[in-house]
């Protein structure tokens, strides 16, 4: 037994249906688990997905349940990257603006754009581009010191300066 | 793992036993369960949600909603015994100062 095996690809495409989430949960479970990422950060990050995904749901696709979206899981020598593209309409560009992290008072609970703060907390790096006549993307980083196993297995490969996103590529 | 809902009546108002997950598919469930607990006056309506494996913003979205109808309704909204995940989505949000949490009635 050579111990972690590097995960590879994963690429995924749902429809838009809010009852797919929980299986789209499941996968980035088990994806963040097979990195060797800690339970707590790992729960971090898949809520962060699932609003990712709620939010194309309901903003992008508007709601529609037939939709796609294409959802892809990658490592880069560095990081845990996570993709979201649908190919509806731009979003409202403040899909992504940061929620006011002041605590509300009980007279004024605000739970607006919490899925867009998940987001941010959970990840190093965001990304969103949008294309004027239909499709977003959202790219979320998140720098990650990855297994060592893994990293061991990478040098191997021969060229450690590229990796696994040459390899990918 | 599919949400459950179960509710009790009590004295005081009722209880609405919560376990699963709660998300963008199923937090209407929960939403239509404790609107319909605030309907009688002075109730007290708790949320056990100490079996809920997952809870997202919708989740977390409905409860802001029960607790902002409580005026209107003349009830009060508790959250029972909140599971590991709910209490770490609740920190996250920065809400969790502004519910009523309590270990039992």
């Amino acid at each position: 037994m050579s111990g972690a095996v590097p995960p590879e690809d994963i690429r995924l495409r749902i429809r838009s249906n809010p009852r797919l989430l929980s299986a789209v949960r499941g996968l980035v479970r088990g994806y963040l688990d097979n990195l060797g990422l800690d339970a707590e950060q790992r729960d971090t990050v898949v809520l962060a997905v699932d609003e990712a995904c709620a939010n194309a749901i309901r903003h992008a696709c508007q709601g529609r349940h037939d939709a796609s979206i294409d959802l892809r899981l990658r490592t880069d020598p560095d990081a845990i990257v996570i993709e979201l593209e649908d190919q509806s309409l731009p979003a409202d560009a403040h899909r992504l603006a940061p929620r006011d992290l002041t605590p509300p008072s009980e007279a004024e609970p605000k739970p607006g754009g919490l899925g867009v703060q998940f987001i941010r907390q959970a990840f190093d790096d965001v990304a969103y581009h949008s294309e004027p006549h239909g499709g977003n993307r959202l790219t979320m980083r998140l720098h990650h010191p990855l297994d060592r196993t893994l990293r061991a297995q990478k040098e191997d490969e021969g060229d450690s300066t590229h990796g696994l996103a040459h390899r990918e590529r | 793992m599919a949400l459950h809902i179960e509710k009790d009546e009590t004295v005081s108002g009722a209880t609405i036993r919560v376990s699963g997950e709660v998300d963008l598919y199923s937090s209407p469930e929960l939403r239509s369960a404790i609107n319909a607990a605030m309907g009688r006056s002075g109730s007290v309506v708790a949320v056990d949600l100490s079996d809920v494996a997952y809870m997202d913003s919708s989740g977390i979205a409905t409860l802001v909603e029960g607790l902002r109808n409580q005026q209107a309704k003349e009830s009060r909204l508790v959250l029972l015994k909140p599971s590991n995940s709910v209490m770490k989505v609740l920190q996250l949000s920065r809400l969790d100062a502004v519910f009523d949490i309590r270990d039992e009635l």
